[in-house]
């Protein structure tokens, strides 16, 4: 497999050449493909990680988790994050549990079972290995939190009492009575906090990532705006991770309109990061049809299947710029099992990020920056010219008006039923609605806290945003996960021509053009499995 | 029949109403605020009281007037960002509520309705209706942690943990960590958040060896970040989304008392 490096090679012609992205996916069975790589990552000794500075931008579990670890560890880590306090981040509203292969219950459970389960259920789009190696992690993610503090449910004996999901078979969700998320938010962030004392973090709060800055093609520190007082700051590192959750800014739905990590994702992606799957999950298993559900009726997007494209090592196709939790595509496929999400989050950040940042650091000799350096300047100029150009247009229409309407788009032609045709109209909709955003778009007059700015910022995302996801719809012929195509419905005749197991990888040109590159997912766990599961579909379909 | 009665609910929820506003202005930290009133119409019962700000602040940008500032995120109660102090109640009118969860059904037409921003020292306004709660974290940041060192935990269930005191952590865990319980109480105290860090913690073995250390840190943070000491009224039961006990109050004074004695 060549490796390409996606900045420098990308292909010239629009036609879709199925160039292999390497994943870098250690050698071995399944189950050794982590302990091999994990015993050989070079590693940074301890004085060179008291000298290295990490931006983790993002304040959710992904974010307190990574930094916690990080900074136990030595490093120095300033995390950005949008709101005042993590305790209020995204991940405070998850209910769900945490899954983790411990077979407390007694009922067969294993790091297998539950890897292929994740695998099934994501209608096989997630990355094999990556999800062997989530499973493999999920008893120390459990440990640790069981340590710090994270009142699960318990039975009479005071042992850990593990649910089961409906449609699932084994117990493995662990639950703290509807607010998991809450409590594994703020044991983290609890963790971080004692690294604060220590002197070894930093929560730089309420500030937008806008740009990320590099500088001889390596990820170095970011651009944030100062949400209070609007001015746009540099921060200088030497790796930057993104853990900034997903683009669910998309659909106007409740919980979380509009307070995503759309804004830092669209920065990397603007810097040459390449975005996988830029779609949306459902929380049951197969597709929709195998549920009955009537698709009118689910128009909310549980949680998003795609975001950055990371190899194994959760690497971006920018050098030294990672991607962890929702901001990564690797673990969930088509569909996210829940307890399957906030378990990535830790795990990418508690174990997979410090070992391979510190692998990436002691490859590499990065030169000394600072805030006033090219880069920097560069990026800077580039946020402070896309903000004056918003605040110049002084139009009639306001940001809350522009979003209703995108919105309105998004759901009627883009949402979880999608023909081929609604999508097209829904392309050439966006791109009216933008010509006119930039033309009609109406601020306020104040530079201090303006909270209207910070919508309209989102939304000049979301048309360019909207646009790449419905791009992705339109080459994707089949149905699968919350994309139902109604031309490829599953009992339609066509169904046969479904995509396959592959991902899509967006990358931008730099006339701004969007072009799809895949990755080939490989299978090996079970040549009769597969088969079985093919044929139990297709006769399922007949039936149905 | 039926159509015709449910025609008639959706007529009357329908039917659209206006209220006055009288909304604390602040143009940042260091000037002088003031009470500005609004009216806003094309109300209806089934809007939040969000919402309603909302209408309003498209009207004023519209006007060319600048927006008021208020913060929010889940819209479902459970993240803790937003708090408004509606009618001179912390998160509006009615025990246990959310200031995103309430509806404009709790108001009548032509009603005045008083809007602040929860009114602590401790709590720097950012702007109009936005405060600085960092004073919370930096309460937690003394020592409302567990000293366990990162993926060297032993395995989950090697700590057993009896049921009631993993039910009875989590009741006082489930706190957003919003400042209503501070904004409802006469003397500004944060003792029910301190109190609910402190059971959340001590409760659990796992937060057992650093007990004392602990209650003395957070109840000493809390003193120097200037929120007051507990006059023991309740009002921050009542206020608190949560629902979370006064008892663990006296829980804290004991638990601080003990471990400046020196007890186990």
């Amino acid at each position: 497999m060549k490796k390409i490096s996606a900045r420098h090679d990308r292909p010239q012609k629009k036609n879709i050449v199925p160039i292999m992205l390497n994943a870098a996916i250690p050698p071995g069975s399944l189950k050794d493909k982590w302990p091999y790589l994990a015993s050989r990552l070079p590693q940074l000794p301890p004085e060179k990680k008291e000298k290295s500075n990490i931006i983790v931008i993002g304040g959710g579990l992904a974010a307190c988790a990574a930094s916690a670890a990080l900074a136990e560890q030595g490093y120095n880590v300033k995390m950005i994050t949008k709101v005042e306090s993590p305790i209020h981040e995204n991940t405070s509203y998850m209910r769900g549990g945490l899954n983790a292969s411990r077979n407390y219950a007694n009922d067969g459970d294993s790091d297998e079972r539950f890897f292929r389960d994740t695998i099934e259920y994501g209608s096989r789009r997630s990355r094999e290995a990556d999800v062997y190696r989530m499973a493999q992690l999920s008893g120390r993610v459990l440990d640790t939190c069981s340590a710090l503090c994270v009142p699960f449910l318990r039975d009479e004996g005071g042992m850990l009492l593990p649910r089961t999901y409906p449609g699932g078979n084994t117990a493995r969700s662990f639950q703290a009575r509807g607010q998991t998320g809450r409590q594994l938010l703020q044991a983290f962030h609890a963790a971080l906090l004692r690294q604060k004392k220590r002197g070894k973090a930093s929560i730089i709060s309420r500030r937008e990532t806008v740009e990320i800055a590099i500088e001889q093609g390596h990820a170095r520190g970011v651009i944030t705006r100062n949400l209070i007082n609007g001015n746009e700051e540099a921060w200088p590192a030497d790796a930057v991770v993104m853990a900034c959750g997903g683009y669910s800014d998309i659909y106007n739905s409740k919980p979380n309109p509009l307070s995503g990590g759309i804004i830092p994702l669209w920065a990397a992606y603007r810097a040459g990061a390449g975005f996988a799957n830029p779609c949306f999950s459902l929380d049951l298993p197969g597709n929709a049809t195998k549920w009955k559900i009537v698709p009118e009726d689910y128009n909310a997007a549980h949680r998003c299947s795609g975001g950055l494209w990371v190899d194994y090592q959760l690497r971006t196709t920018i050098t030294g710029l990672f991607a962890i939790g929702e901001a990564n595509f690797s673990t969930h496929g088509a569909n996210c099992m829940p307890g399957n999400a906030p378990l990535q989050e830790i795990s990418d950040g508690l174990f997979i990020l410090p070992a391979v940042i510190g692998a990436y650091l002691s490859k590499t000799k990065l030169p000394e920056i600072r805030e006033t350096d090219a880069a920097f300047t560069k990026a800077m100029s580039k946020a402070k010219n896309r903000k004056q150009k918003l605040l110049a247009i002084h139009g009639r229409t306001s940001p809350e008006e522009f979003h209703h309407r995108f919105s309105a788009i998004m759901r009627d032609k883009a949402g979880f039923i999608r023909y081929s045709y609604r999508l097209q109209q829904a392309i050439k909709e966006i791109r009216g609605l933008r010509s006119e955003f930039y033309r009609d778009l109406l601020l306020p007059e104040t530079t201090y806290y303006n909270i209207t700015y910070e919508t309209a910022e989102k939304i000049a995302v979301c048309l360019e945003f909207g646009e790449l996801l419905i791009k992705d719809a339109l080459l994707r012929n089949e149905t699968c996960g919350a994309h139902f195509r109604m031309d490829y419905a599953p009992d339609n005749a066509s169904s046969s021509k479904s995509e396959g197991t592959l991902v899509r990888v967006w990358f931008r040109q730099a006339a701004g053009e969007d072009i799809p590159i895949k990755e080939m997912l490989k299978f090996t766990y079970s040549k009769k499995a597969d088969e079985h599961h093919k044929k139990k579909h297709k006769t399922e379909t007949k039936h149905g | 029949m039926i159509s015709g009665k449910e025609k008639e609910m959706a007529k009357k929820a329908a039917k659209t109403f206006s209220v006055q506003l009288r909304i604390w202005r602040q143009t940042n930290r260091h000037t002088q605020g003031r009470v500005v009133q609004y009216q806003v119409n094309g109300i209806t019962a089934d809007m939040t009281f969000l919402d309603m700000l909302e209408k309003l602040n498209e009207k004023l940008l519209k006007r060319g007037e600048i927006p008021v500032v208020f913060e929010a995120n889940c819209r479902e109660g459970s993240c803790g960002t937003c708090g408004l102090i509606i009618n001179g109640e912390p998160h509006g009118p009615g025990e246990h509520s959310v200031t995103c969860r309430l509806t404009m059904k709790n108001f009548n037409p032509g009603d005045i309705i008083t809007v602040e921003p929860w009114r602590i020292k401790s709590f720097p306004i950012v702007k109009d209706l936005a405060t600085d709660r960092k004073a919370l974290d930096r309460i937690c940041e003394a020592g409302g942690f567990i000293s366990a060192n990162l993926g060297s935990s032993p395995e989950a269930n090697a700590i057993n943990v009896p049921k009631e005191a993993a039910e009875e952590a989590l009741a006082a865990a489930s706190c957003t960590g919003c400042g209503a319980c501070i904004a409802a109480c006469p003397n500004g105290s944060a003792a029910l958040f301190v109190a609910a860090k402190l059971a959340h913690l001590s409760i659990m073995p796992q937060g057992e060896p650093e007990k004392n250390s602990r209650a003395i840190a957070l109840v000493r943070a809390a003193e120097k970040e200037g929120f007051g000491p507990c006059c023991n009224n309740g009002a921050c039961e009542k206020a608190c989304p949560r629902g979370i006990k006064k008892d663990l109050i006296a829980k804290m004074h004991r638990a601080y008392l003990k471990a400046l004695l020196g007890m186990k």
